[in-house]
């Protein structure tokens, strides 16, 4: 159940791309569209068992890259870093409401702001402005969080929300939740 | 050793993982750019559905010029007369094959017109990302594409191939922060970079202060580097300054295409006359 899962995540990953592949917004920035697969990476490091999760990302990552004019290794280290960092963020805190996802959405973006630019700016020193860069990303991100909560609240219907396993057992010996 | 790996399992997956990404990274910044039997092997598995996805969206976005917008257009006409509707979707779609039928003789007479030999192709993908702007072609190494290979169309210089499989290929826009082609101004043959920046507008660079250039300026192709022939429009210049310090200018050009309509483009596949 839980591979078939992990495919029907790869499968819908696929799909993400080749429909962000052919979007076509028809205000702003030109070239600019939404960053479907964030969402997903968002729904798998909430709901997917992590290592399954991680390849997942990895893949996505390495698949991006392949379609893309994208530096080899951007895609799979910003998507493996919004993963654990997520994961990370899952042993201190719940996320389950939907304004819960859109702060780890906003969360991503910064990331990926800053992530990017340092890459821009330090590692393959391109010529372009701070400007148009960052309206870029405003515009990129007024497009994903709407979408990519949406690709995330459909793939958490996928994954019903699971009792604690010390709740099970309370409810197994003592017939009821609370003490 | 055996119970070792078992015991980090999790550490040596996420190692592996790790290294295998920083592979590709060092790879890429070593400038050994060239695709790997990965890349092509996804690219070959891309095109169909790729294919598949644009005709779909291409005909839903048909669907909407032709039809729906005439729905509206007929409701607006009901209170008019019936027969008027009939007569303006006709009028509608004729107009439509004419401008088609116009599009198509400005790409033939381009085609006969350049000294080099061309293949048309079609757009079926985009770049999937925002930062960077490529895109994907419907003809590959079996239509004779290679690697490096410019791709034009009659407005200007589109972009080069960077990857090809057997029947697409990946092409990389003027426009991209990776691009840069060599250039000649056209009217004052000062010579420079071309260098995309990730929007709208290029620069050219490397231009000397002591060059003249004025705006409205005309840029074209030097045919140096061998990717692309000499003379084919690249933008005209829109801003120009003298910066205090430095020796050069600071230039930026508007691209001849629009990049934002491309649908067919040309590869260019050799700089001989003839078959």
């Amino acid at each position: 159940m839980r591979g078939r899962r992990v495919v029907l995540f790869g499968i819908v990953g696929i799909v993400l791309l080749l429909v962000q592949m052919n979007i076509r917004i028809p205000f702003g920035y030109p070239g600019v569209r939404p960053d479907l697969i964030l969402g997903l990476i968002v729904a798998l490091a909430i709901f997917a068992p992590p290592w399954s999760g991680a390849l997942l990302c990895w893949i996505f990552g390495l698949v991006l890259e392949c379609l893309s004019g994208i530096h080899p290794g951007m895609g799979q280290i910003y998507y493996l870093v919004v993963l654990f960092f997520i994961q990370l963020l899952k042993r201190i805190f719940q996320f389950k409401s939907p304004g819960h996802v859109f702060a780890l959405l906003c969360l991503a973006q910064v990331l990926k702001y800053g992530y990017i630019l340092f890459l821009f700016l330090y590692v393959y020193e391109h010529t372009f402005s701070l400007k148009t860069f960052t309206q870029t990303w405003l515009f990129e991100t007024m497009l994903t969080l709407p979408t990519a909560l949406l690709v995330h609240e459909t793939m958490s219907r996928l994954y019903p929300e699971r009792k604690e396993p010390l709740f099970s057992r309370r409810l197994m010996y003592h017939g009821r939740y609370s003490k | 050793m055996l119970q070792f790996l078992s015991r980090n399992k999790r550490l040596l997956f996420l190692l592996l993982l790790l290294a295998a990404t920083l592979t590709l990274f060092a790879r890429d910044i070593r400038g050994s750019g060239s695709p790997t039997f990965f890349d092509r092997a996804l690219l070959v598995l891309a095109t169909p559905p790729l294919k598949l996805t644009t005709s779909v969206f291409d005909g839903v976005a048909k669907l909407w010029r032709r039809y729906v917008a005439l729905i509206h257009a007929e409701r607006e006409n009901e209170q008019l007369r019936s027969q008027r509707d009939a007569l303006l979707v006709e009028n509608q779609l004729l107009k439509e094959q004419a401008r088609e039928n116009q599009h198509l003789r400005e790409l033939l007479t381009f085609k006969q017109r350049l000294p080099f030999r061309m293949i048309p192709a079609e757009i079926i993908g985009r770049d999937p990302t925002s930062w960077f702007k490529s895109i994907i072609i419907d003809k590959g190494s079996t239509d004779g594409v290679s690697q490096g290979a410019g791709v034009i169309t009659p407005e200007g210089v589109v972009g080069r191939i960077i990857k090809v499989a057997p029947s697409s290929a990946h092409v990389l826009l003027l426009i991209d922060v990776n691009s840069n082609i060599d250039a000649v101004v056209q009217r004052s043959r000062a010579r420079g970079i071309v260098v995309g920046t990730g929007e709208t507008l290029c620069r050219l660079a490397y231009v000397q202060k002591t060059e003249n250039i004025v705006e409205g300026d005309r840029v074209i192709t030097s045919g140096l580097g061998g990717i692309f022939p000499s003379g084919i429009l690249i933008g005209s210049v829109v801003t120009l300054r003298h910066d205090k310090g430095g020796f050069f200018q600071y230039i930026e050009l508007q691209p001849a295409v629009d990049f934002s309509k491309l649908h067919e483009v040309f590869v260019v596949l050799s700089d001989r006359t003839g078959s």
